[in-house]
């Protein structure tokens, strides 16, 4: 299956600023962890963008940072991707549960459905297409791409991939028991014809066993890469900014691994 | 768009409150005899009725898979062990090899009700129980997880978790991979199981109904909640000759609200006529809607306004949560085998519980369970966050 990659976005800490982030990303400066600034998703309305999460936030920071000339609502699908969703709506939601009352407001109840981020960002864009949001544990990354360019296959259109993971609250108990360490969102349009900035084409062939997952070209980016299931798509977008033309392993379900040829 | 190749349905399980297997939704259908009661549930602190499966009670999970042990997957393995499906399972595992088949299900809540009761044991003890498996569990990817190793199946496949169009849109997803040669079968599906966090939640609301629950009646107040399970295996239509087909989807975006459907069923117009145009169908050619129909003031109405505009006012349609509830997560499957049941048996499912329709809506729905063979049906499913799947089925 080969598509055209058109846009891409990253948002991670250290990874806010456009500039830096490119330079970051082709090996020509470090990655170094800071905090993360609240981000501000202006493309939805005041009353919608208050009852939003960070994690949702997140989300909807990273595809803003696409070009966002969509030539046709109807036919743009998305597909979300998040492993564990959002931890500060599950600790809300399990400590209010856990009290005698057990009273739950409305809005962190459909908060609550991992679809979330997905709902606001269709609120935004007034975007009426297909939208799916998946979970596949680590291979959630790899899992998302398949079905975003499967969805290019078999239907056609553009289809708009986001895959983002968020930390647990450090208050929460959950904290302990995942394995999310870093904000990380990807966001990736693809489509079968070309737009005018597309970045290349991508193939990808597998799954295959016993080929060892791709590292960034930036070891200083490492770190990223392996603080969440949606980090193991770091070494795609490097290979997409450095224009590189080269093959990506990127780890899919049990030990299995997807090859992803990148040309331009 | 282009049309669908059609996908046989070659194997089934059902399980919800109605009782376990197909013959048990099939005689709760003819009889008009709902699994909904209304009954006490532990940690529930207001009145409702309720969809409950007791058998989970009485199973535990394989041990070599004990970490993926909470009511989700143990009501994923019910359906599972019920029906003959394993030895489906097995027969297409011989024929296709356990690599080319995939595993697509939905779920809305996973096994998150591990994690309520983890805080409800720290709020007494001050710690998390030993035995808490936040990814084998929670994680919305535990159901997907433990169907393929419980099956014993290594194809493709990921969990779908967008509300209560979950398990419906997992057709659309197993299609795709099937038709990209990604895989030659596969396992679609979708079990959502009772936890507190949507009781309270859909509470908090005000959508729950102290009362069984009214799809399309003028008084309707509200949804009862349901725990369900299904299962299905999809095939390439020339290995399931004779049987019935998937043969169209449709899905869509609201692009409204989070949790309150389009008022004039913009979103859910889309998703009806994009499963006609895969099915090479149109609108008169289908012949039995199996409605969303939640029993909710908004989602009667808006769903409504959606068929109207489609179908007219003749269409012949009905909500079958009267008999098993809203099952969420797990409505899609449910409703989807209830209408390939439909097929089947030739019989179309009444509206249960409804005593005086809304006539505003302009739509009836059919009252009782009334024998007629059909060519085609389409089952509707809408979720939180606008998300909106139509599904065809027929000969």
């Amino acid at each position: 299956m080969t598509v055209y990659i058109n846009d891409i976005s990253v948002i991670a800490p250290g990874l806010i600023d456009k500039t830096i982030t490119r330079s970051i990303l082709q090996g020509e400066k470090n990655w170094i962890y800071q905090e993360m600034p609240k981000l501000i998703p202006n493309m939805l309305p005041a009353n919608e963008r208050r009852r939003t999460t960070p994690m949702i936030r997140l989300a909807l920071a990273c595809i803003q940072g696409l070009s966002s000339d969509y030539n046709d609502l109807q036919t743009t699908s998305t597909v979300f991707a998040s492993s564990d969703g959002d931890f500060e709506i599950s600790d809300k939601i399990c400590s209010a549960l856990s009290n005698d009352e057990k009273i739950i407001s409305p809005t962190l109840f459909h908060n609550s459905v991992h679809n979330s981020a997905a709902g606001y960002w269709s609120i935004a864009s007034l975007i009426k297409g297909a939208s799916t949001s998946i979970s596949a544990g680590n291979a959630t990354f790899m899992s998302g791409l398949q079905e975003a360019v499967t969805q290019v296959e078999v239907d056609g259109g553009t289809v708009l991939y986001v895959a983002y993971e968020y930390p647990a609250p450090s208050s929460s108990p959950l904290d302990r028991y995942s394995h999310i360490k870093y904000p990380l969102a990807i966001a990736i349009r693809i489509g079968k014809q070309a737009e005018n900035k597309a970045l290349g084409t991508l193939t990808l062939e597998g799954p295959e066993n016993n080929t060892k997952e791709s590292v960034c070209r930036n070891p200083s980016l490492e770190p990223l890469r392996t603080a969440s299931p949606v980090g193991h798509g770091m070494p795609l977008i490097v290979a997409l900014v450095r224009r590189a033309r080269m093959q990506v392993i990127i780890p899919y379900l049990r030990d299995e691994k997807f090859r992803i040829s990148i040309s331009h | 768009m282009k049309a669908m190749t059609p996908m046989a349905i070659t194997a089934k399980t059902i399980v919800n409150s109605c009782g376990l297997g197909e013959a048990s939704t099939i005689d709760a259908l003819r009889n008009n005899c709902s699994g909904l009661k209304q009954r006490a549930y532990e940690g529930l602190n207001f009145d409702t009725w309720l969809g409950i499966v007791d058998e989970i009670e009485s199973i535990e999970i394989e041990p070599k898979l004990a970490r993926y042990s909470c009511r989700n997957n143990l009501l994923a393995k019910l359906a599972l062990q019920t029906d003959n499906f394993h030895a489906s399972v097995e027969s297409a595992k011989l024929r296709y090899g356990v690599e080319r088949v995939g595993v697509f299900v939905g779920t809305s809540t996973s096994g998150i009700a591990e994690t309520e009761n983890a805080y409800s044991h720290m709020h007494h003890y001050d710690t998390f129980p030993d035995n808490f498996d936040l990814l084998h569990t929670h994680n919305m990817s535990s159901l997907q997880s433990y169907v393929q190793h419980s099956l014993g199946l290594y194809g493709p496949g990921h969990a779908i978790s967008t509300a209560c169009s979950s398990s419906a849109k997992v057709f659309a997803a197993a299609y795709r991979h099937i038709v990209s040669g990604q895989c030659d079968a596969a396992i679609v599906g979708g079990v959502d199981s009772l936890c507190m966090s949507t009781l309270y939640g859909f509470n908090s609301l005000q959508l729950v109904s102290k009362e069984i629950c009214r799809p399309f009646d003028a008084n309707r107040n509200g949804i009862n909640i349901g725990e369900a399970a299904g299962f299905i295996l999809l095939e390439p239509a020339t290995a399931g000759h004779g049987k019935v087909k998937f043969k169209g989807y449709g899905e869509s975006s609201d692009a409204y609200h989070m949790s309150t459907p389009h008022p004039k069923g913009d979103g859910a117009v889309i998703a009806i006529n994009d499963a006609m145009t895969r099915a090479s169908l149109d609108a008169s050619e289908i012949e039995y809607v199996n409605l969303h129909g939640t029993a909710t003031r908004n989602n009667d109405q808006a769903e409504a306004r959606s068929l109207f505009r489609v179908f007219g006012d003749k269409v012949v349609c009905s909500s079958t949560k009267g008999f098993t509830g809203h099952t969420l997560g797990a409505a899609g499957i449910t409703e989807s085998i209830i209408s390939i049941l439909a097929l089947e048996q030739n019989i179309l499912p009444g509206n249960l519980n409804m005593q005086a329709w809304d006539e505003t809506l302009r739509i009836k729905p059919l009252e009782v369970t009334t024998k007629r063979s059909v060519e085609n049906v389409m089952t509707n499913n809408f979720g939180f966050g606008g998300n909106n799947c139509s599904l065809i089925f027929g000969w």
